[in-house]
């Protein structure tokens, strides 16, 4: 009963629903099974999307036609523009989401997808189909004894496969939040030769905000006015409920400090690698002695419930000993818990085994997406989800795979850096992760991607239409601004206004911009024949995009001529069959890496660590002989 | 292919009749017309294959750096199969080093070793026979190369490019972490202007010592200069201890500039005796005072000689007055066997207040039976070799001594104070535009870019350091 289909997603969470919804959407019948339907979607951490980084993430995501950015603009309930007091490269998105909302959209959009089936049941085995020509994953075996069959299956299991949540010296088998874990797969992915690694991450208590004091604490508000995540919206609720800021403080350090022996790494129980980007507040005290405070903020977790997330202040001391701690931070006194910190460790593989598509490299029939790729954070899974439902869609129409590089996409960065250096621990996005994010903004993304979503068949017709409008609008308004010219008298009326230095001749409104003390608002009161954006949003975003444009021209067309050079390397394609070991010239080390990362381009091949510019010298000669020949 | 048109010195070093320089790539016309003027011509086209004779110039001075060949060869019809321009001219460190180095500020990029032949194999010019070829020749110079980089990597240049990277990998790690965790940070005041400070200071450091090592790896040229007669022959001769120059009583005897290799403390000088210089000379004693007057342009170092027998002349003024201050001198009496017309004083008054000299020496070559010629002209040769390794030192301890370091270090030197502007740290007249005072990401394009500028040189380019520095300074992150 459960055969009748192509592809089938295992685990239900940010990657797993991205997979599944792409996968329908691309006209796949797809089966996305979970081991419970209150996981789906579910944020076992922070209740928020985006961040540096991240929110570029999801706004790819949003522009390729996936399910994130829409959902989170429905169910958050408080949004910031981060970094605005910076240049729009790098400025973020980020909204607290009501958990519960955020699960029950997105359970929504699951139902509503049309030859999409959404089932409960436990994965604890793969099932293979061997061929002449090697194993391939032909469905899944269920903890009810039931096969379920498919062409293609996608592996998004989080930080369920193998889980154990370590608190203090006591350890079980247990996945996020109390759920279950996902033991049986794990041992028999293990038994099937996969070799897994162990990853760990923590989370903070969760506390009633009835008990907090916010007299003590500084009030954190949203933006007046948020900005979408999704393109397709042109404006959204403004809900605005506020965070909290308080610190830790020389007590709070002193009581952690005494007790690291009563934590599970520091007291030898957990032996997983854990994240820079999140310490644990025994990390905090023991690797940054000096400092005297770090800052805590208490994000509430929805609309309809108390409970307080307090970022910053993940442990795995006892749970005594945690009430004892946070009961020392200003404003905490008298915090009442409803559910205590842990930490988790988790089964994953080394992404150096995947494809670009994000296929598994030694099994055919088997992508993966999400933790289990060695990442973190709800973005990261949710843009790997995308990618791998895209490709193995495509997979199985025989279409080359849907690849985006780095000079594309935050989603190309995440996944050239996964499978071409691989990560030794939890991996996150970082806007520094990206170097050429002058052209990467989250304000763009859907002009660099949506044509291509498109074509592939996943970002609907009104999507691109809307798209296709902004950039003409974009490059009409750009054009305009280059060629209305206002006189000297005009013009330094403004500047002197602004203390800027004045002008001889008479300039065009482009010149002004290019002013630091002059934006585009700013403009407004010598630039009669404007657009009017009160009429029509898309010309809002068009007059941002033509802003931006012309204000960072310089360093714009710098990285474009960057990303110029980076293609040519990047488009030289590699053949899949090459045969490293036989290639004269090649040092040894070369010869093996490549050999194992199998790299899809020059570009990428250059990127591994213990490849050097003469072993992609010798690849370019290579490939000189083969089209000469 | 492979987009940036490269140039190289293509001749082998050391002293040689002629030298070339060849440039590869689709800009190397263009170049090569910005360089190169003809003689008796002022058509800029250049036919294919057809030879012109002209001069190099620096573009910006218009100075004459050298006489020269040059020829055009079209792509595909060319060694590499791209459009290729060969510059003739002479041989010798100086002459080629100039060239080249004039070359890659018009933009042309250093050649990676074998980089000529593998252009051509991959533009097919080579065929699949020679492929073997081709790559054990990327190897073994790259094997060379790697050599050479890591014997330099034991030297304190590296750690010297090294410190500095480390100043700038500061800065970057600082401003990823505020833009990654803008909430981790108070305030966002003066991010790393110090940092780059600090760093535009151990660059420039580092291009002294540029000079300095082009000073070592392609000598010094001194020059003798004086009106006629004075004996600017007899202390060339006794300071290369050979009859090079002809030595008659006659004025204007030395017609042509005559040059000589010598070793001054394992410096090489090129000593240059030249024709004396005066008004209202004939024809040919003309040319070769116009060619003393380029020999004196082009040199490092001078000795302007007097003659103690007779009174200080119009012709002595003359000279004196048009030495240039920008180069060192020493000044000396010469004849001292004869009676004297005039003393150190007098001599001294006639140089412009802004010529150092020193003090004057003074200067007998008649032979006395007892002191060889050399020894005679110690005195000067102590004060030139004093000159020369001074200007060394005064350069930097440190000896960049490669065109490729040091185009490598001129980029990291504009891009940091590129990043200086972009941070509102004064330093260039401004970011790529002029004006992104405060902008943490611009200036993170440039500390970026000069942060690889140094890494090319000593062979690291891994980009995790800056993520890896982030966690390891700032306590950032939930």
């Amino acid at each position: 009963m459960k055969n009748n289909y192509e592809i089938i997603v295992v685990g239900a969470g940010h990657a797993g629903c991205e997979a599944a919804l792409a996968s329908a959407r691309l006209g796949k019948r797809t089966l996305l099974l979970t081991m419970g339907f209150e996981q789906i979607a579910h944020m076992p951490c922070n209740p928020s999307i985006g961040g540096t980084g991240k929110g570029q993430l999801v706004k790819e995501v949003d522009a390729l036609g996936g399910e994130m950015g829409a959902l989170i603009d429905k169910a958050f309930i408080q949004s910031r523009m981060l970094n605005r007091s910076k240049g729009p490269a790098v400025w973020s998105p980020r909204a607290q989401a009501d958990k519960e909302k955020y699960h029950a959209e997105m359970r929504k959009a699951l139902e509503g997808q049309e030859r999409l089936d959404l089932c409960e049941g436990e994965v604890i085995r793969l099932l293979y189909d061997g061929r002449p020509d090697g194993r391939r994953v032909a469905g899944v075996l269920l903890r009810s004894g039931e096969e379920c069959r498919a062409a293609v299956t996608i592996l998004a299991t989080g930080t369920y496969l193998g889980s154990k949540v370590f608190v203090s010296d006591r350890v079980y088998e247990s996945g996020p939040a109390g759920f279950a874990a996902s033991t049986a797969l794990a041992k028999s992915l293990k038994e099937d030769g996969f070799e897994l690694r162990r990853f760990k991450t923590g989370t903070p208590a969760r506390v009633f905000a009835g008990s907090l004091d916010y007299e003590k604490m500084t009030e954190q508000r949203g933006d007046e006015n948020p900005v979408p995540f999704s393109y397709i919206n042109d404006e959204v609720n403004n809900c605005n409920v506020s965070c909290w800021l308080t610190y830790t403080s020389p007590d709070v350090h002193k009581l952690v400090f005494d007790n690291l022996g009563k934590t599970a790494p520091y007291g030898g129980h957990t032996t997983g690698v854990g994240t820079r980007y999140c310490l644990s507040i025994e990390d905090k005290v023991s690797r940054f002695p000096d400092r005297e405070r770090h800052q805590l903020f208490l994000e509430p977790e929805g609309l309809h419930t108390d409970e307080v997330y307090v970022q910053g202040m993940s442990t795995s001391l006892p749970e005594e000993l945690q009430e004892r701690a946070y009961r020392l931070v200003p404003g905490m006194e008298r915090a009442e818990f409803s559910r205590y910190a842990y930490s988790i460790e988790y089964d994953c593989l080394d992404p150096l085994t995947l494809t670009p598509a994000l296929a598994y490299k030694g099994v055919g029939g088997l992508f993966c997406a999400g933790q289990i790729n060695g990442t973190s954070g709800y973005e990261e899974a949710a843009a790997q989800g995308l990618m791998a439902g895209i490709n193995a869609a495509r997979e199985l129409d025989g279409l080359p795979p849907f690849l985006l590089d780095r000079s594309e996409a935050y989603i190309g960065v995440l996944i050239d850096d996964l499978v071409t250096k691989g990560t030794e621990e939890p991996y996150r996005i970082m806007t520094s992760r990206a170097e050429f994010r002058l052209v990467l903004r989250q304000d763009n993304a859907d002009l660099r991607l949506t044509e291509k979503g498109y074509e592939i068949g996943l970002a609907s017709r009104g999507r691109y239409e809307r798209c296709l409008a902004k950039k003409q609008a974009a490059e009409a308004e750009i054009a305009r601004l280059r060629e209305t010219k206002v006189t000297a008298e005009a013009a330094n009326k403004l500047l002197l206004a602004v203390g800027s230095a004045p002008v001889k001749e008479s300039v065009s409104l482009s010149y002004l911009l290019t002013r630091p003390e002059i934006d585009y608002a700013a403009l407004a009161e010598i630039d009669e024949n404007r657009p009017d954006t009160g009429k029509a949003p898309i010309l809002r975003s068009a007059a941002e995009q033509a802003e931006i444009e012309i204000k960072y021209a310089g360093y714009i067309e710098k990285q474009r001529q960057q990303i110029a050079k980076f293609g040519k390397l990047e488009h030289q394609t590699l053949p899949e069959d090459l045969d490293y070991a036989a290639l004269e010239g090649l040092r040894l080390e070369a010869r093996q890496k490549l050999a194992q990362i199998r790299p899809v381009s020059l570009g990428q091949a250059a990127r591994i660590s213990g490849v050097s510019p003469a072993d992609i010298s010798v690849l370019m000669v290579h490939l000189g002989r083969v089209k000469n020949h | 292919m492979t987009g940036d048109t490269i140039a190289a010195v293509s001749t082998a070093p050391g002293e040689g009749g002629i030298g070339v320089v060849r440039i590869s790539g689709d800009r190397s016309l263009e170049i090569m017309g910005r360089v190169f003027v003809r003689v008796g011509s002022c058509g800029t086209d250049f036919a294919e294959r057809t030879v012109y004779y002209g001069h190099i110039v620096e573009p910006l001075s218009a100075e004459r750096v050298d006489e020269a060949l040059v020829f055009f060869m079209k792509g595909p019809r060319s060694y590499t199969g791209e459009d290729v321009c060969e510059i003739q001219c002479h041989g010798g460190g100086v002459p080629l080093r100039r060239v080249l180095d004039i070359v890659c500020g018009l933009g042309a990029v250093p050649a990676q070793p074998g980089e000529f032949t593998k252009r051509a194999f991959l533009n097919g010019r080579l065929d699949l026979a020679q492929a073997g070829a081709v790559i054990d020749l990327i190897r073994s110079k790259t094997a060379r190369g790697y050599h050479a980089a890591r014997e330099q990597a034991e030297g304190r240049l590296s750690e010297r490019v090294r410190a500095v990277r480390e100043v700038l990998l500061g800065a970057l790690a600082e401003i990823a972490a505020r833009i990654d965790y803008p909430e981790g940070f108070e305030g966002d005041g003066g991010v790393g202007i110090g940092a780059l400070r600090s760093a535009a200071e151990g660059v420039a450091a580092l291009l002294d010592g540029a000079e300095a090592g082009r000073i070592v790896r392609d000598g010094v040229r001194v020059v003798i200069v004086g009106r006629p007669n004075v004996g600017k022959s007899s202390l060339f001769n006794a300071l290369v201890r050979e009859d090079a120059a002809i030595v008659a009583p006659t004025p204007g005897t030395t017609r042509d500039a005559l040059e000589i290799w010598l070793d001054m403390g394992g410096v090489p000088v090129l000593l240059t005796d030249t024709a004396g210089m005066r008004e209202g000379a004939e024809e040919i004693e003309a040319l070769g005072i116009e060619r003393a007057k380029e020999q004196y342009e082009r040199a490092d170092l001078a000795v302007f000689l007097l003659d103690g027998s007779e009174p200080l002349s119009e012709a002595d003024r003359a000279i004196a007055g048009g030495l240039d201050p920008e180069k060192k001198h020493v000044v000396a009496i010469g004849k001292g066997d004869l009676p004297q017309a005039f003393g150190a004083a007098e001599a001294a008054a006639i140089l412009p207040p802004e010529i150092e000299a020193g003090e004057i020496v003074r200067l007998s070559l008649i032979d006395d039976g007892q002191r060889t010629d050399k020894e005679k002209a110690g005195e000067i040769e102590r004060r030139l070799e004093g000159l020369v390794m001074g200007g060394i030192a005064a350069g930097s301890s440190l000896l960049v001594t490669k065109a490729r370091h040091k185009a490598l270090l001129e980029r990291a030197a504009a891009e940091i104070a590129e990043g200086m502007a972009a941070l509102g740290g004064g330093g260039a007249s401004g970011g790529a535009d002029g004006n992104f005072a405060g902008a943490p990401e611009f200036a993170e394009v440039n500390i970026r870019a000069a942060w690889e500028a140094l890494g090319e040189i000593i062979g690291e380019t891994a980009t995790d350091d800056i993520i890896d520095r982030v966690f390891e300074e700032f306590c950032v992150g939930k």
